[in-house]
């Protein structure tokens, strides 16, 4: 069967419950948003394939099915990401003050190359915010990463970030090794694949 | 670290399930997957409990915690408000004694000494004055200087050296394996679990002979005839009687007379040599010399049935560690709506006075939730049917394979010997880097066994000595010890029965909702486990499918994936899509799942589940 795409990329979404991590996530890959969507269930993660550079990248992107709501997410949810959205919510303060504690579960937990990105989403809601573009600027200077406003409501900067993120991916992916496609996992079993890996063939024979 | 300004829970759930060992994930899952409300807690800051893999943090709090003295805590004031119609009972909190003896010795310390106290050689001299791996410095390892000269294989690595990368490593509390064709493999690709892992297989296993010495155990056919273990006339038997084994349902007559009987006695009616009876009892089967012939038949058809499927490996081992398993299944919960909170458990079962069901539980925090029903870990509440059993574990960190054990991920069996140690079994999983679960030039080693011997330090030290290279007795072509950990644990496991009879006669002092799981048993497989797990589900959900298949690809119109581009669902309303959200998800999932499926794993097997022969 032919690969219908070119490189496979595991995303993560991290961040409060309640910042709109699923809405981003269902806006970036069904181009909708419901605003009384609520809790995020039956959503274990999202496929979008994207085109960078002329390559096809299939960017399989995971929610916390709730579990960060007591602090909870499993180490087990890191595993294998190359990309992490830290979401904050530019209307709730607790949320931006979290981020610190996101970011220092990510070091423990994630591979110390992935890729990150700091997003304040619902900056539709200008009347209540209570975080500036600035101050989230600066959290993200401070880690060295990349940062974006948001708004899965209007789908504001949703599609570049993403598509940012990836692109990072990528670059950081050619320069390692370069015309190598995806050198992971060569000998890993997968009893199913809905997260394999680009390289094909993982089977143990 | 509570971040919410409310870290209350919901007050209400259909389930409410203590501790995160796997039976209990495997139950939360099953009941999401079935529509119940899940309140899954967990009273330690990870998951997993006695199933659980351990980062070497969290080994280091572990290992704190448990070699405290157990005092007698302060039994809580707290009074929970009850109506007059209800009765509480009193949860165990404290299940500190389950694990004893635990030694950990860093043998880097002991070198460094002997370094110190003796002559240096020239070459210990040099490697005392560039403390450093043999690895590349990685980023992982920022504290350590970086040398650009090559200096051989000269460099030893010890664990204090080891610095930073110790955080790789990922430390077992019970190794386990799944056998390739077990009901472990089918139900984590049944239940859409098996997206969340990824496995090495383990394409060899060892035995050790009366010797000592380190023989490949014959798996397959082409096995059997080349191997040298067994002589000619053996072979012909050996392969006769697996071939038996292999499908022994079909000559019922021939096992019948033995079936009350241990499995020994079967195997010695075969006219079998004691060689091969030793064989096929402890790396096959592996099971005790007392275990009955049908359960024997039973474990070595599933040894033999499991060969093939993935590769020429009977068994499979998690990248990570076993503890991705139930960490998988506790996200399959929450994908269904589960709620899960750690360091937190229940003090009390609130109890109906009038027909003794159980109606409520309080939180650790005093907070009272309203369910129907509730799962436990054994030894939680002092009633019930509960035995228990002591195991011995060591893990060892070394920096090479055992000699004789050539591939990488390997199980070795050491079988009980009358006049020497073991007194019972041993299981020697020995794992490299390529699993995860240690780092790139070391090998982790976990040796497990029942318990015969006063500690496990006793019941296992002599592996170091057969296998290892240390201080005390050092040796060239023996792989060198850094770090050693022992530790034996008490395992609980409790009887479970789905004739509501005798059931009921077994723990009539517990309310009929309220049910208790094993720990762990001592055996390498899961199969227990899923066993155990599907018997408490049913007693608690009859009517529900356990953990059925997610909706099937007869659902999916074929190219759906390509659907999940914006610009084709642009076109639809807000609210179709939200209303369709939840399937588009689930099939998306299913076709790709089918497909790679298809690919990757159907061309090594041959058998295939019905189901997902459908697919096709």
């Amino acid at each position: 069967m032919a690969k219908t795409y070119d490189f496979l990329f595991k995303l993560l979404l991290i961040g409060d419950s309640g910042v709109g991590k699923t809405c981003i996530l269902v806006r970036f890959s069904e181009d909708a948003f419901n605003s009384t969507f609520i809790s995020t269930i039956g959503i274990d993660f999202k496929i979008r394939t994207v085109d960078i550079e002329g390559k096809k990248i299939k960017l399989q992107i995971w929610d916390t099915a709730g579990q960060e709501r007591f602090r909870t997410i499993t180490t087990a949810y890191y595993r294998g990401a190359m990309g992490i959205m830290l979401v904050y919510d530019v209307t709730n303060e607790k949320s931006f003050d979290n981020i610190r504690n996101w970011i220092r579960n990510i070091e423990e937990n994630a591979a110390a190359d992935v890729e990150k990105m700091i997003l304040g989403n619902k900056c539709d809601l200008e009347e209540s915010r209570v975080v500036s573009r600035e101050r989230g600027q600066l959290l993200a200077e401070e880690h060295q990463v990349k940062f974006m406003e948001t708004s899965a409501k209007s789908g504001q900067n949703v599609e570049t970030a993403f598509l940012n993120l990836a692109k990072d991916i990528k670059n950081k992916m050619d320069r390692r090794n370069p015309g190598d496609d995806m050198g992971t996992s060569q000998s890993n079993v997968h009893v199913t694949a809905g997260d394999s890996s680009g390289s094909g063939g993982g089977c143990a024979c | 670290m509570a971040h919410l300004p409310d870290d209350d829970l919901p007050s209400s759930f259909d389930i409410v399930i203590v501790g995160t060992g796997l039976i209990q994930s495997i139950v939360a899952a099953a009941a999401a997957r079935a529509g119940k409300t899940v309140l899954h807690l967990d009273n330690n800051s990870y998951y997993g409990g006695c199933w659980a893999t351990l980062m070497y943090n969290d080994l280091q709090r572990w290992i704190e915690v448990h070699s405290k003295e157990v005092t007698d805590e302060d039994e809580s004031t707290v009074v929970t408000q009850l109506n007059e119609d209800e009765v509480s009972v009193k949860c165990n909190l404290s299940l500190s004694d389950k694990v004893t003896n635990l030694i950990e010795i860093n043998h880097s310390e002991e070198e460094e000494e002997e370094d110190k106290g003796e002559n240096k050689t020239d070459e210990e001299a040099l490697v005392e004055s560039v403390p450093i791996n043999e690895e590349p410095t990685s980023n992982d390892a920022p504290d350590m200087p970086i040398n650009n000269e090559p200096i051989e294989s000269k460099v030893k690595v010890t664990w204090n050296n080891l610095g930073n990368q110790k955080k790789r490593f990922n430390f077992d509390l019970i190794p386990k394996l799944l056998y390739c064709r077990g009901e472990m493999v089918d139900i984590i690709v049944q239940s859409g679990v098996s997206r969340y892992l990824e496995f090495k297989s383990l394409p060899k296993l060892y035995c050790s002979n009366a010797n000592h010495e380190i023989i490949q155990v014959p798996c397959s056919r082409a096995d059997v005839f080349t191997s040298s273990i067994v002589s000619m006339l053996e072979k012909r038997k050996l392969m006769k009687v697996l071939t038996f084994c292999a499908e022994y349902e079909k000559h019922e007559t021939d096992y019948q007379e033995y079936i009350g009987h241990p499995f020994t006695e079967f195997l010695q009616s075969r006219d079998l040599t004691d060689n091969i009876i030793q064989f096929i009892l402890h790396s096959i089967a592996m099971v005790d010399e007392s275990e009955t012939t049908l359960n024997g038949l039973k474990a070595t058809q599933m040894f033999l049935h499991s060969l093939g499927r993935f590769g020429n490996a009977p068994f499979l081992y998690p990248l990570f560690g076993n503890g991705e398993l139930p960490q998988g299944f506790c996200r399959l919960c929450a994908v269904f709506g589960g709620v899960y909170c750690l360091k937190r458990s229940i003090r009390e079962l609130i109890v109906s006075s009038d027909n003794k069901q159980l109606i409520g539980v309080v939180c650790t925090t005093g907070q009272r939730i309203q369910c129907s029903s509730f799962v436990g870990p054994a030894g939680m509440l002092s009633s019930g049917s509960v035995s228990s059993q002591r195991i011995s574990r060591a893990i060892f960190i070394t920096d090479g394979q055992i000699d004789g054990m050539d591939e990488k991920i390997s199980l070795l069996t050491i079988p009980p010997a009358s006049d020497d140690s073991p007194a019972s079994r041993v299981s020697v999983l020995q794992l490299d880097s390529s699993t995860l679960t240690s780092t790139e030039g070391t090998n982790m080693i976990h040796a497990t066994c029942k318990s015969f011997g006063s500690s496990a330090k006793e019941d296992l030290e002599f592996i170091v000595q057969r296998f290892f290279s240390t201080c005390t007795t050092p040796s060239d072509n023996k792989p060198r010890l850094l770090w050693s950990l022992y530790y034996n644990l008490s395992l609980s496991s409790c009887s479970h029965s789905t004739e509501t009879d005798s059931s009921r006669d077994v723990k009539s002092d517990l309310p009929p909702n309220v049910l208790m799981v094993s720990d762990p048993d001592d055996t390498i497989s899961y199969e227990a486990c899923i066993h155990e797990a599907k018997k408490v589900f049913e007693c608690l959900y009859p009517d529900e499918p356990f953990l059925p298949r997610m909706p099937d690809s007869e659902d999916i119109i074929y190219g759906e994936e390509e659907t999940a581009s914006s610009d084709q669902l642009a076109g639809e309303t807000e609210e179709e899509t939200s209303a369709n959200q939840k399937n588009d998800e689930e099939d998306q999932h299913n076709d790709e799942k089918d497909q790679e499926f298809d690919e990757k794993v159907e061309d090594t097997s041959t058998k295939q589940n019905p189901e997902q022969n459908d697919s096709i």
